[in-house]
Formats: structure tokens, sequence, C-alpha cells
């Protein structure tokens, strides 16, 4: 991986994977869902649940019709996603890459919200919030967030509610456009059989100068978590559950990055006792996944999966936590062998090493130290620091609560 | 990729350039209700283990050390056939590993311990009744299941749950289907062909294929069924019957039709209507079929049906035509670049039985001007939310 920085400030990530026809290229905004509030020189404002996602929609508009469309004219396809610490944007092809990437750049530096493209744009997010209300594990998660971080931005949905979006207008939607969309706040993430100084050049030549500092982010005092357990009825046959803990550890590093991803997998992945026992007691039938979930104010251990007594599962999966942190962990050298040749596989396409990049790039961590610690981990050293505070969240079958 | 037609069909790929290594061994049976429960079943009873690891966590254990080696068995439908369909992919260089954990399972399963396969029933039970749960692809399934009803073109792939229960002998089943099915090998990655027959020779002595041949679908004469579930969005369904034509003008169409946001449903539906958040079409080349897919605001469903309705029969322009081709051509050329996209082109491509290739494919795209089809709506299906 070649790394960059253009003279107005971009980081450029460039991989180059000779022989290989897809390229692709991302351009990623240090701006999520996760931000609360800021304040400029100027004024201070609140940020409503949902306005990184509004953002992320309207960039495709323009007089011109939509941009995806410019794209695709190009040969290229386009999408775009928004997470808890960014947004980004991102297009794939075979052919045209650098008229492309010169599309992307001047997209993502043009503002151009119009109120008629706000209100068109309200109403395709309103349909994508009412796709994610009936998405019983999206809402479990959600749920639990609201557990762990009650009155913290991680805990709204990325796209807000119906009646979130329905207060975001023109002001709030340039005011953190020009805030966040800010060339030292940006990344741009390449790979395919590309030529890395075009790159640059490319990447520069299109985007704005720096303009003046980037604004304070507003520090929102947490509430005290009090709820340890929540529960939803949808519509489901087996019941889903999230269950996970707080960290004391606030420090965002790849190393911890890694070994907390490593402890996870070793307390309830695949290959763990715990996975083993659920399993004969058929309390569960496929293995859990996890997710370390890290950003500026939050860090927390998450494991889910589907069970047919979930609230006796997710008591088992905090027991496992809390031995953990007494006994340490089992298995430690499988998964460390596991996760880096996961690693590697993942990172084998062009599609999937923009990705991994794009969140060491968010979370300020150098993504060759990830690849470089799987090698180096010191897996006696693994040590779990006693969780501030646990939770679980259980979507049942509202079929079941009916009968 | 080189096709070698002799005791199985196998499908080579000699490629310095992925860091991974894939094998992939693929069991075609006619799907039928008396064999698409007991795939599914045995997909979940073999992934669970074998003689040598006897429980999941001793047999992921068993895949971690061996360099992260991801296992997938599934069991896959393609038109009106069932695929028993086994996969390990590792990071290069620990090739005869993946071949000897593989062949452990398929050769040594541990599936005449019954209390193997009376858990993965209770599984099989649980996926069945919670397919409810994922609203977009249970619409999908239903509308499939309406458009080609009492055929294996319209059996769900996920097995017939009034069936479940009778299973008996899953262990005769398996040893029948490794005996008596089409079987396609995929090897991916760093390693010569003498090598890779080696080792399958060394590994997979007692594998053969079989000829197992292809029928047409028939697609359902017209209708509109809406059923009710508890979802707050509606996701509507339609099935188109192709008609005559050749496959690549089809693939054409789809392209133009429903995919990607240049495509004609995305523009008239989302962008010039609001109506939907996602609406895309999928082809089916096996089952000659068009699927369309959208999440409505149910006020919306008559409305949205027509402007599809109108979009279906609008011919296509010049410049629609030529930017699909470039796009499905583009598509073709990136699919080199990844191994299971690769075998699942070959797969399909595998039971036209015609012979042809990536690069043959994209010729035939290139050679078509015009679309001289005749689409026609089988089915529109429509999963509502409660009746008010």
């Amino acid at each position: 991986m070649i790394v960059k920085k253009t003279i107005n400030g971009i980081s450029c990530f460039i991989v180059p994977k000779k022989g290989f026809i897809q390229k692709q290229a991302m351009a990623v905004v240090r701006f999520g869902s996760d931000t609360a509030g800021f304040k400029t020189q100027s004024a201070a404002f609140k940020i409503p649940a949902g306005t990184a996602h509004f953002i992320e929609h309207l960039m495709f508009s323009s007089p011109q019709g939509n941009l995806m469309d410019s794209f695709s004219r190009l040969g290229a396809e386009a999408n775009a996603f928004t997470a808890f610490d960014k947004t980004a944007y991102y297009f794939t092809c075979a052919e045209h890459f650098y008229e492309n990437l010169e599309r992307l750049i001047k997209m993502v530096f043009t503002r151009q919200f119009t109120c008629t493209d706000i209100d068109a744009e309200r109403k395709i997010i309103a349909e994508e919030i009412n796709m994610y209300r009936d998405d019983a594990r999206w809402q479990c998660y959600f749920s639990l967030l609201k557990c762990l971080y009650p009155g913290l931005a991680v805990s709204n949905e990325i796209a807000g509610s119906i009646k979130d979006i329905n207060t975001i207008d023109e002001n709030i939607l340039n005011a953190c456009y020009d805030a966040f969309y800010r060339p030292e706040n940006i990344a741009v993430i390449a790979a395919g059989d590309i030529d890395c100084d075009k790159i640059c050049e490319t990447v520069e030549k299109n985007s704005v100068s720096k303009v003046g500092e980037l604004p304070e982010i507003e520090s929102v005092a947490e509430n005290t978590p009090e709820n340890a357990y929540t529960e939803k009825y949808m519509d489901i046959s087996t019941p889903f559950l999230y269950a996970g803990f707080k960290e004391n550890n606030t420090s965002v590093s790849a190393e911890n990055t890694v070994k907390m991803r490593i402890m996870l997998e070793c307390m309830a992945g695949e290959c763990s006792p715990l996975f083993g026992r659920l399993l004969k007691e058929e309390s569960v039938d496929t293995p859990f996944g996890f997710e370390y979930l890290k950003g500026r104010n939050y860090g927390a251990g998450l494991f889910f999966g589907e069970s047919k007594a979930p609230e006796k599962t997710a008591e088992c999966i905090l027991k496992e936590i809390e031995n953990s942190v007494k006994n340490g962990f089992v298995n430690a050298e499988a998964v460390v062998k596991k996760q880096r040749g996961e690693l590697i596989m993942q990172t084998e396409s062009v599609n999937g090493i923009c990705m991994p990049i794009a969140d060491c790039f968010s979370k300020n961590i150098d993504f060759l130290d990830i690849l470089k610690l799987y090698d180096t981990i010191d897996i006696d050293g693994l040590s779990l620091q006693k969780p501030q505070f646990m939770a679980a969240s259980v979507v049942k079958g509202s079929r079941s609560k009916q009968n | 990729m080189e096709v070698i037609r002799d005791r199985v069909n196998l499908y080579i790929d000699e490629n310095k350039k992925f860091k991974g290594f894939y094998l992939c061994i693929c069991l075609h049976q006619p799907l039928n209700e008396n064999t698409v429960t007991k795939n599914r079943l045995l997909s979940l009873v073999l992934s669970s283990g074998c003689e040598m690891y006897k429980t999941q966590t001793e047999l992921n254990t068993a895949l971690a050390e061996c360099d992260g080696a991801q296992l997938s068995i599934q069991s896959v439908k393609k038109g009106d056939r069932i695929i028993l369909q086994f996969l390990i992919a590792a990071p290069k260089g620990s090739e005869e590993e993946q071949f000897r954990i593989l062949s452990e399972i398929m050769n040594h399963p541990y599936l005449k311990a019954d209390d193997f396969a009376i858990s993965r029933k209770k599984h099989l039970k649980n996926i069945i009744e919670n397919k409810i749960a994922d609203k977009k692809n249970y619409a999908y399934d239903r509308c499939v299941e309406l458009m080609f009803e009492k055929t294996g073109f319209g059996i769900d792939g996920d097995g017939i749950l009034r069936d479940l229960c009778g299973i008996r002998d899953l262990y005769g089943y398996y040893r029948q289907v490794y005996e008596n099915s089409q079987t396609d090998v995929f090897i991916l990655g760093d390693i010569n062909r003498e090598r890779a027959q080696e080792l399958l020779k060394k590994y997979f002595p007692a594998l053969k294929t079989n000829k197992l041949s292809r029928s047409d679908a028939k697609a359902a004469e017209f209708k509109s069924v809406v059923e009710r579930s508890q979802g707050k969005q509606a996701k509507l369904c339609i099935g188109i019957d192709m008609g005559k034509g050749s496959r690549f003008e089809k693939i054409i169409f789809n392209e133009l039709f429903g995919v990607g946001p240049s495509s004609r449903l995305f523009r008239s539906v989302r962008e010039q209507n609001g109506l939907c958040y996602y609406i895309s079409s999928k082809y089916l080349s096996l089952a000659n079929a068009v699927i369309v897919q959208a999440g409505i605001d149910e006020e919306n469903f008559e409305k949205t049906v027509d402007i599809v309705k109108s979009r279906l029969n609008d011919p296509p322009t010049d410049d629609e035509i030529k930017n699909a081709k470039a796009s499905v051509t583009d598509t073709l050329k990136i699919m080199g670049d990844y191994p299971t996209a690769l075998m699942d082109f070959y797969l399909t491509q595998g039971i036209f039985d015609d012979g042809v290739t990536v690069e043959t494919a994209a010729e035939k795209i290139n050679a078509v001007d015009k679309l001289s089809l005749e689409p026609k709506i089988s089915v529109v299906y429509l999963l509502g939310g409660e009746e008010n």
C-alpha cells in the first residue's frame, strides 16, 4: 500500500493490484451518525439524527440529474454508505478509471443542495427507514446501543427516524457539509492495476483548497446506563439477540483493535467452548457474530445471533465475558491464525480491500499495523479489563406473544 | 478456465494473482419433492462435523488451524436442480490440507449417528419457519414459487417443512447423491494442472460424474396475489416470463431494465416518482425469467406496477442497448478477479452445456444489435402489512 498526502491535505491510500481488471476508488469523509453537534468560530450547531446519511443521499443529486447515472455512463457502478464515524462514496469499474475518479472527487467537493432535491430525497429515505423497521437484527442492534449509550448519537439509527428527517433542513445540511467535507477530513482509497501518481494528481486537481480549521465536535455528557435488558416483538420465528459490554479502555489504537477482535472471538466465536456448549444444549444452531464497535466516545464488544432461548443465551455470553476478565482466554492461537487468514482472503479482491482501510482512516489508525500485528501479537498478553457496563437486547416473534 | 471432462467435470484456473486457493465440489441432483429437503438437511449435517472432527467446534478449530480456511457447504438451487456445493478456501500454502479436510468431511461423514440429524432437523425447521423474518427474500421466493408451481423451478431450495420429520436414512441418500450426481469440481489458484489432478485423485478416488439432462421452465398464466405479514413496508415482486429469444439478448434486456441506478426501473420508480428506496431486477437464465423486487408503501402498489408494466413494453433505444452491452461485458471481464463468481458462472453454463465461456459470452453479447423479445408478466406478488 502506498500512502501519500496531497498539498491540500487529502490522505491517499493506494493499493496496486497488478493483473486485476476491476478498479475501485472510495472517498471517505470523517463524518457519520455519531456526531451530535459542533462549534465553529461563529456558531454552535445541534445535528438531528440522520443528517450525515441525508447528505450522503443528496450528494448524488445535481441539476443534470442523478450523478450515479453519470458514473454508469462511464461504465462504473457508484454507491455510498453512512456509518457511525464516516460517510463513504465509491465506484468500481473496469475502464475509464481516472475519468470516474475525477467525477467522484468533484462530486464530493461540490455542495448543491436544493429544496426540491431535499424534499424528493426525504420520500426515498422514509422508505429506507421503513425497510429497516422490518429488520429484526437492525432493531435489536440499536436497542442494545440505547442500553449501553443512552443519550449518545451512536445509539440513534444511522438514517434517523421519520420524525428526525422531517426536521432536517437546508441550513443544517449546508452547515454540516461546510464543516466536515474538507480536504484534511477526507481520504481517497484506491485499489486495482492503477498509477499512484496519476491518482494523487487527479485528486488534487479536482478538490478544493484547504479552508480554515476543522470545527470542534460537541462532547455530549453521557447518561448513566440503567437498562441492562431490553426486548421487542417482531414478525420473526427464531428470536434474535445482541449482548455486549462497554469497555473501560478508551484508547483507539491498532493494537487494541486487534487484541479486542481476538478476545471477542475467543470468548464466543465458532471455535469457543461456549459456542460448543450452547450448540450441544440446542439453544443455538449457528455461531455468533461479533463486532468491536469503536469511536471517539464509545467502545464496545458485541455478540449477536439467533437463539431459541435468547435470555438464557445472553446471560451465558455475559457470564463468559466476566469469566474471561478473571481467567483469560483459550484457543487464542487458532483464533489468531483464523483472523489472519480471513484478513488475507478479504483483502484479496479490489472490492474487499478499500473497506478495512476506510475503517482505519476514520479511527486514525494505520491499516498496515493491523496486518503486522497478526504476525507479532503476544497471545499471553491478552487481557480484558472489567467492563463498565453490560447489557442484552432480544427480539422475539410477535406471533408467539399473541399465542 | 480450462475444462477437463474425465471421470468428473474438472474446471481448473491456474492463476497466480489470487492470494487464496479455492476448491469447490458440486453434486447436481434434479430438484423435486424427494430431493430438496434431504439435500438441505445434508448441507447442515455435513457442516456440523465428520468422523474425524466429531463436533462443530472441533471442525471449526481444524479450519482455523489451516490458516483460517473458510468452509461452506450449501444446497444451492439453480433452475430445476439442487446442488450440494462444498467450498473450501484459504490463503495459498495449505492446498493439500484443504483437500484433506474436505475429503474427511465428504468421504467420512458422521451421518450414521442419528443425534446429529435430529438436532439439524430442528435447525432446518427453524430456518424454514423463520424465512418470514427476511421479507424481501421471502417475497422473492413466493413469487418464484407462484410462477413455476409444481415444478422443480418453483420449489423453495430450503425444503418442505412437512417432509422434514419423515426423513430416514440420510446416509443412504448421501451415498446415492455421491455416486449418481453430475459432479463438477472447481480448482482455482496458484496450482498447476498435474498437481491439481494428482490431489483430486489422491483424496477423492471414488468421485465420478453422471449425465443430468436439462428441462425448460414453463411459467404460469398471469396471476396477481396479495399476502399479509406484520411488516411496515410492502414487498413487491413481479415475475416476468421472458418467452423466446437468446439468453444473451435477455441478459442485455435485464441490465437496461433493472440493474443499477441507470436502469429504467431505478430511474422511473425511484428517481422520478420517489416510490421506493430499492428496486432492481434479476435474470434467472435457467428459469427463463426476470424477477423485479421493490420495497414500497402499499398505497403505491398499483402505481408502481403500472410504471413497471409501461417500462417493460417500451422498446429499448440504441443508446440503452449500447450502455447495457458495455456494462455486461465489463461485469464479465471483472469476473476473472473473483474466484467464486467465476465458479458460479461456469456452474450455470455447465447446466446449459453449450460450451459458453466468459470470453465467448462477451462475444455473444457484443454481437447483439437489437432485442426481439416479448417479455410477459406472469406473476404480480405483494407481501403487504397487516390489514387495517
